[in-house]
């Protein structure tokens, strides 16, 4: 019994940070209908800078805490005001969320560069020594916890129901097209918003420093923390939102302690996904209903501009000989390597390109797919001898089911909450590669795989991978180009552009979205299995949810529905640290910076851009330009 | 003249939705817009409550320059918007929609405003008074375009802008924001009425302009384009038919009866 008491108050101790960064994710998500993925980034930069402030300058705890949280606010409010608050007038509510995992990688990045890739302690605020109460012990650390979040809590509440300033902000959250003709200044309060979200993450991340472990990437462990408390609570609605975390902390909790802690996290996300099917909005919904009618389906949808055939297929075609030109000057080495990396990740991201370009689907767990393929040809081929090309096969057949036992729950979303449920699918493949120790030998990876083969040939080096990988390439565009201009892509493409209207003119929507859906996994699979046979060892980071977000940056940076601009991102992105040795410890902050910028100043991607800024230069050379059609939907 | 629009351009990106609008109203007037669907109206009203930037012309009011003022700046010169399809926050109580309304008064004298403004709107609408505790989202329309009215009143306004108040109310209830449109006159504060009941505004309004295409295609005293065969022909309806002169109906007979031939 006293087992069972003492659980409890750890998992309510766990809970009420989770409940803390959830309120931040509300907040943020309240007023403006986006949910702001870098929330965890605020948590951890408190923590660190609070850490060096102790031990660079002596500074004392209380003075370090402070110091932490300040400069968090401010690099929260000019984060805000530079990328999140611009973004806002522009981007639909699925690509802000993107460019929020742009910022939280970008801040991941910089916190690597910054403070480098080692772990860090703090000491806890009042010593080790826990305190017992009527038996329970108690670390003092999580008093603090409590204590902090429930003086955060009272103070959000006091300044929202009983203040100008909060009733201004509340009424931002539910009408703000109404609230600016109350004479609001809505992008301030936008702002506001967000810097206040900061404030509450990095008071979470300073009382929580001491009670674990604080590394680059604990970001985004806070974040999903977060993220699942608040998609389980329910994100507009502060209650839901403190259930949610509390909830989550005590099933965490419970789930480690009598089930294993490698499955506790695939408990939750379990948990998360039955939420997601049963109730979308969480289990406390919202009093009000956010006003959606404007935002919430809304894309930003340029016109993507297209070589015309003729120029296509010879660009093309020289690209190709090019290509396959190119190992004759290159020395066999780290770039070569990098290039078939970056032509195995573009099989997975010409999928992606379907899904998200053409059809319109956001996913942000597309390395779960990844995983899935890569863990189920490398376990055959190590424990089973299966043939590779056999392996590969399977997991290209898991995957279309697990797709399709997916789309159950993702066929019923759009937007926000498909996102949401894509990036909960990839996190519970994860903690699955990790807590199926067994077979894809846990977190440090499972090794000694062979090389990939087909017939009596294997691919072993790397120089016979880039030629398997091009031909793989290649036909896979010819067929998708093919795909896309007949029926199939224009149906993808309505159903994006007007997913009512297009069911309206008689495409089947569902099938459609199935089909897509179904392409873009095993196409995953492929690169999943391709990537383990190619590295002879898979571990769960190398196809983690950092993958997932990276791979939508690739994706983002090329260009959307241009189906080749992804491998112009993939290859920026991966050649990077090869070609510029001295910047591989910044390549984080840059994909992330990347992925940002794009999305505020080049939506249509480098190779959008450049085929429209070609297409102006020509024209202006050629004939008087000819304005009709621009600029109009397709 | 309390506001005076010159050749006024607004439009969303490239396209001009308002092409060149010349309006005035005075103090102590009710003026209204006429106009079909998409004639224009709720741009113009938007652009003049600092909604959408203009692209081209001069908004004056109370001889002030105010077109690149922002909303707040224009409901502290006193000059308030009623948005059509309410707008209420409907999550919030009565109150707090109505203090929401006197947001923009940030002076020394903002809480005896809110408080005198509070009690004048309550003796206008009683059943605000009523209900004041009460969240807004399960009120009937007709209270929430009096709670819309009255929020737009809080800012103490000397010219109110009504956008589509009757759009979905039922009949009674049209009448009765009709004649609070009088009353308020009679309180001193001008009007200017965006609607597409012309019929109704027309009988309250001293003076209207009829919008088409953008463009202002007829303006006059109200009574006067209440019995100006064009209005009568294109915005008072089937009643009126028979305004249609003789002649009129003699050539669409013609262009039918081609018609059917081609």
């Amino acid at each position: 019994m006293t087992d069972f008491i003492q659980l409890l108050v750890g998992g309510v101790l766990t809970g009420s940070i989770y409940a803390l960064i959830a309120l931040g994710f509300s907040l943020v998500y309240r007023v403006t209908g986006v949910i702001n993925l870098a929330q965890g980034a605020f948590c951890i930069l408190a923590a660190l800078t609070c850490h060096s402030l102790q031990a660079e300058l002596g500074w004392p705890v209380w003075a370090a805490s402070l110091g932490g949280i300040a400069m968090t606010v401010a690099a929260g409010a000019i984060t805000g005001a530079l990328t999140f608050v611009p973004g806002l007038s522009r981007l639909s509510n699925a690509n802000m969320l993107m460019m929020a995992a742009g910022l939280l990688t970008m801040a991941e990045g910089g916190i690597l560069v910054l403070w480098g890739s080692q772990p860090y302690a703090l000491p806890p605020f009042s010593g080790n020594r826990p305190v017992e109460i009527a038996g329970i012990l108690v670390p003092t650390q999580g008093l603090w916890v409590v204590g902090t979040t429930l003086l955060t809590i009272a103070c959000l509440w006091y300044l929202l129901a009983r203040t100008r300033l909060g009733r201004a902000l509340r009424a931002c959250a539910e009408n703000p097209a109404a609230a600016r003709l109350m004479g609001i200044d809505v992008p301030r309060m936008t702002l506001l918003a967000f810097t206040l979200a900061a404030f509450i993450g990095a008071v979470a991340g300073v009382v929580i420093a001491p009670a674990t472990s604080l590394q680059f990437d604990t970001g985004r462990l806070f974040t999903i923390s977060g993220f699942v408390a608040v998609a389980i609570g329910g994100i507009a609605s502060f209650p839901g939102s403190i259930l949610g975390g509390l909830l989550l902390g005590l099933v965490n909790h419970f789930a480690t302690a009598y089930v294993s802690s490698l499955f506790s996290n695939a408990i939750a996300l379990g948990l998360l996904l039955v939420v997601l099917v049963w109730r979308p909005s969480g289990l406390v919904g919202a009093g009000v209903t956010r006003r959606q009618d404007v935002r919430e389906e809304a894309r930003v949808w340029k016109h993507v501009v297209r070589l015309k055939p003729p120029v296509a297929w010879i660009t093309a075609g020289i690209a190709l000989v090019g290509a396959a030109l190119l190992p004759t000057v290159l020395p066999e080495g780290a770039i070569l390597s990098s290039l078939v990396i970056a032509g195995i990740l573009f099989i997975a991201l010409l999928g992606l390109d379907i899904l998200m370009g053409y059809a319109g689907q956001v996913s942000l767990g597309q390395a779960g797919f990844m995983a899935i393929g890569g863990y189920t040809a490398a376990w055959l081929a190590v424990e089973h001898d299966v043939a590779p090309l056999l392996g590969v096969l399977a997991g290209m057949a898991l995957s279309l089911v697990c797709a399709l036992v997916l789309s159950v729950v993702t066929l019923r979303l759009r937007g926000l909450y498909l996102a949401l449920a894509t990036l909960a699918f990839g996190l519970l493949v994860d903690s699955f590669a990790i807590g199926f120790s067994d077979i894809t030998g846990g977190p440090s990876g499972l090794v000694g795989i062979p090389s990939f083969a087909v017939g009596g040939f294997e691919f072993d080096t790397p120089l016979s991978m880039y030629y398997l990988v091009l031909v793989l390439d290649a036909v896979l565009v010819l067929l998708f180009a093919g795909a896309i201009r007949a029926s199939f892509g224009r149906a993808l493409q309505a159903i994006r552009t007007d997913q009512m209207a297009a069911a309206a003119l008689g495409v089947d929507v569902v099938k459609c979205k199935l089909t897509a859906f179904a392409i873009s996994a095993m196409l995953a699979s492929l690169s999943g299995s391709l990537y383990a046979f190619f590295f002879h060892f898979l571990s769960p980071e190398m196809v983690g949810t950092a993958r997932s977000l990276e791979l939508v940056a690739m994706l983002v940076i090329g260009g959307e529905g241009t189906l080749v601009g992804p491998l112009l991102g993939g290859i920026l992105l991966t050649m990077m640290p090869a070609v510029f040795q001295p910047l591989a410890s910044y390549k984080t902050f840059f994909s992330g910076a990347l992925l940002v910028l794009c999305f505020l100043r080049l939506p249509e991607g480098l190779f959008g851009g450049a085929v429209a800024g070609l297409g102006r230069l020509f024209r202006s050379r050629q004939a008087p330009p000819a304005l009709v059609g621009e600029g109009m939907a397709p | 003249m309390m506001l005076d629009v010159r050749n006024l351009c607004v439009g969303y990106s490239r396209n001009a939705v308002l092409q060149g609008i010349d309006l005035t109203v005075e103090a102590g007037e009710i003026v209204t817009l006429v106009g079909a669907n998409g004639a224009g109206k709720s741009t113009l009203v938007k652009a003049l409550a600092g909604l959408l930037p203009p692209m081209s012309g001069t908004v004056t009011f109370d001889g002030r320059r105010i077109e690149a003022l922002p909303p707040a700046e224009r409901l502290r010169m006193g000059l308030a918007l009623v948005p059509e399809g309410r707008q209420v926050f409907a999550g919030m109580t009565v109150r707090e929609n109505l203090t929401l309304g006197a947001y923009a008064d940030d002076g020394p004298a903002a809480i005896a405003n809110q408080a005198r403004r509070t009690q004048e709107v309550c003796a206008l609408f009683p059943v605000l008074q009523q209900r004041m505790d009460g969240v807004v989202g399960n009120f009937s329309g007709g209270q929430q375009q009096m709670l819309a009215i009255g929020r737009g009143l809080m800012s103490g306004p000397r010219l109110l802008i009504l956008d589509e108040p009757s759009l979905g109310l039922s009949p009674l209830m049209v009448a009765e924001i009709f004649q609070l449109v009088q009353r308020l006159r009679d309180q001193g504060i001008a009007i200017l009425l965006a609607e597409q009941n012309a019929r109704s505004a027309l009988a309250v309004a001293d003076r209207g302009y009829v919008i088409e295409n953008g463009r202002v295609t007829l303006s006059g005293l109200a009574a006067d384009l209440l019995h100006s065969p064009e209005i009568a022909a294109r915005y008072l309806g089937v009643g009126t038919a028979t305004v249609v002169s003789q002649a009129e109906s003699a050539r669409l007979a013609h262009r039918l009866q081609q018609a059917m031939q081609a």
